[in-house]
C-alpha cells in the first residue's frame, strides 16, 4: 500500500508557477531523489511535503487521507533537516537533543548515545553549538532524524559540507532506514552514492 | 502542564544565554533616562512629575528592540520551521516563547526601576505605582508585540513595519498605564486604572497567542 502519495501537485508563488503536475507515491522502504536546477522548485516541493508551504493545487495524502485532515498526525510521522540546521549557538549539543526531542512532543529527556553514535557526535555533547564547525553542526542536525523513530525523512541537500566519512555514515543511516521500512525523500543535486529506488526530475513548466 | 514548563525552561534558558542581547537593552534603557535630566533641565519637581510617562516611553522603545528579535533569530536559523513541524499545538509553543520574554524583560525593568526612580527623583510610593502599573502593562506590549512580531517575520519585513504596525495598540496600554501614576500623584484612586490595564492583559492573554501561531503559519 501507498503511504505517501502526491497527485498532480502545483506549487505557485507571488503569482507565478514553479512547477505543476508532480505526481509519484512512496511505500516503505522508497528511496526518492528529487534533482532539478536551481529554481526548480526542488526545495519548495519539499516544504510542501513537510506541510511547510500551502500546496495551490493537487494533493498530498498519508496513508490515504490528505495530510490536512490531521496535520498533528501526520507530523509525529515526518522528520524534516532543511538546508538550514536549526540549532542555536548558545545551547550545547545535549540540549538542543532535548529541546528537539520535548518539540517533538517527548517530555522525558531520555537516552542520546543511540542518535549520537550515528554521527560520532558523543564527544562533542556537551559543546556549545557554537563551537562546532559547519560539518558538525550539520551532523547535529542530521541526527535529528534519528531521536525518534518516525516513517518519513525529508532531507534537503543533506550532503551539504559533510566530509566523505560521515557522507557514507549518511547513506548507511538512510540505507538502514529504508531496509526497517522507512521512507526518505531527497532533494539533491550531488550525489553521494544513495542508491533510489524512485527518480524524480523537477522541470520548469510554462508559467502562467 | 508539565510539556509546557519544560518548553518555558527551555525558552529562558535561550533568552538567560544571550546576556550581551540583554545588557544592551538595559544600558538602552538606562541611557534614555540618564539622558532625560540633561534634555529637560534639572527641576527635581518637573522631572518626578514626568518621571512616569518618561520610564514608560523607555520602556516602549526599549520593548520595541526586544520584539523585533522574538521570531527573527528563529526564523534565521531554521528552529522556527521545527516549531512550526511540532505535533504539539503552535498556540502552546508560542505561549511559552512570550512567557519567558515577559519574565525575561519584567525582571529586567524591575532590576532597574530603583535606578530610574532614583535618577529621576520620583518618591518611593509613586515609584510602587509604576511597578504596579508595569507588571500589569508590560505583559499586554509583549502579546500584542508577538502578534506584530510573527506578521514580520511572515511577511519579511523587518523594524520598521513592526513599529508601524505596533505603535497604535500602544498606545491604549500607555495611557491606562499613566493615568494610573497620574492619579496617584494626585491623590486619586489607582484602582479603576490598574483594573483596566488588567482587563486588556486579559483580554490578550487567551487570543494573543492564537493570533501570533496563525500568523506564524503563514510564513514560508
Amino acid at each position: 500500500m501507498d503511504m505517501l502519495s502526491v497527485q498532480s501537485l502545483v506549487c505557485r508563488r507571488n503569482g507565478k508557477t514553479i512547477f505543476r503536475d508532480v505526481s509519484f507515491s512512496l511505500k516503505g522502504g522508497d528511496m526518492l531523489i528529487i534533482t532539478g536546477t536551481n529554481g526548480s522548485g526542488k526545495t519548495s516541493l519539499l516544504r510542501q511535503l513537510a506541510g511547510l508551504l500551502p500546496v495551490s493545487a493537487g494533493t498530498i495524502a498519508w496513508e490515504g487521507r490528505p495530510i490536512n485532515d490531521d496535520m498533528s498526525a501526520y507530523r509525529q510521522c515526518l522528520q524534516f533537516v532543511g538546508h538550514l540546521e536549526a540549532v542555536k549557538a548558545e545551547l550545547t549539543v545535549r540540549e538542543t537533543l532535548n529541546y528537539w526531542r520535548l518539540l517533538h512532543g517527548q517530555e522525558k529527556p531520555g537516552d542520546l548515545t543511540g542518535c549520537l553514535s550515528v554521527f560520532d557526535l558523543e564527544g562533542l555533547i556537551d559543546q556549545p553549538v557554537r563551537r562546532l564547525s559547519a560539518g558538525q553542526k550539520r551532523r547535529l542536525g542530521l541526527s535529528r532524524l534519528l531521536l525518534n523513530p518516525v516513517p518519513l525523512w525529508l532531507l534537503d541537500e543533506p550532503g551539504t559540507s559533510l566530509d566523505k566519512d560521515s557522507a557514507v555514515k549518511l547513506v548507511d543511516a538512510v540505507n538502514r532506514h529504508c531496509a526497517n521500512g522507512g521512507m526518505v525523500v531527497v532533494v539533491t543535486h550531488h550525489d553521494i552514492g544513495l542508491k533510489p529506488t524512485q527518480n524524480f526530475q523537477l522541470t520548469r513548466k510554462a508559467s502562467v | 502542564m508539565k510539556l509546557f514548563l519544560r518548553l518555558l525552561a527551555n525558552d529562558l534558558r535561550l533568552l538567560a544565554r544571550h546576556k550581551s542581547e540583554w545588557a544592551t537593552l538595559m544600558l538602552f534603557f538606562v541611557t534614555v533616562i540618564v539622558l532625560l535630566p540633561f534634555a529637560l533641565g534639572p527641576e527635581p519637581e518637573l522631572l518626578s512629575r514626568l518621571a512616569p510617562g518618561l520610564i514608560w516611553i523607555a520602556v516602549l522603545l526599549m520593548s520595541l528592540l526586544a520584539l523585533d528579535r522574538l521570531f527573527l533569530q528563529d526564523a534565521r536559523d531554521g528552529t522556527l520551521d521545527l516549531i512550526r513541524l511540532s505535533p504539539l499545538p503552535l498556540p502552546l509553543l508560542v505561549f511559552s516563547k512570550v512567557m519567558a520574554q515577559i519574565i525575561g524583560m519584567l525582571a529586567g525593568l524591575m532590576l532597574m526601576l530603583p535606578l530610574a526612580g532614583l535618577l529621576l527623583g520620583m518618591e518611593i510610593r509613586q515609584l510602587c505605582v509604576l511597578a504596579a502599573s508595569l507588571l500589569l502593562g508590560v505583559p499586554s506590549l509583549v502579546l500584542v508585540g508577538g502578534i506584530v512580531a510573527a506578521v514580520t517575520v511572515a511577511v519579511q519585513r523587518g523594524t520598521a513595519l513592526l513599529t508601524l504596525l505596533l505603535t497604535p495598540f500602544y498606545i491604549p496600554i500607555l495611557i491606562f498605564a499613566v493615568a494610573a501614576t497620574d492619579a496617584s500623584a494626585m491623590g486619586g484612586s489607582i484602582r479603576p486604572q490598574l483594573l483596566l490595564e488588567a482587563a486588556i492583559l486579559c483580554f490578550l492573554l487567551p487570543l494573543a497567542p492564537l493570533v501570533t501561531a496563525a500568523a506564524l503559519k503563514q510564513s514560508d
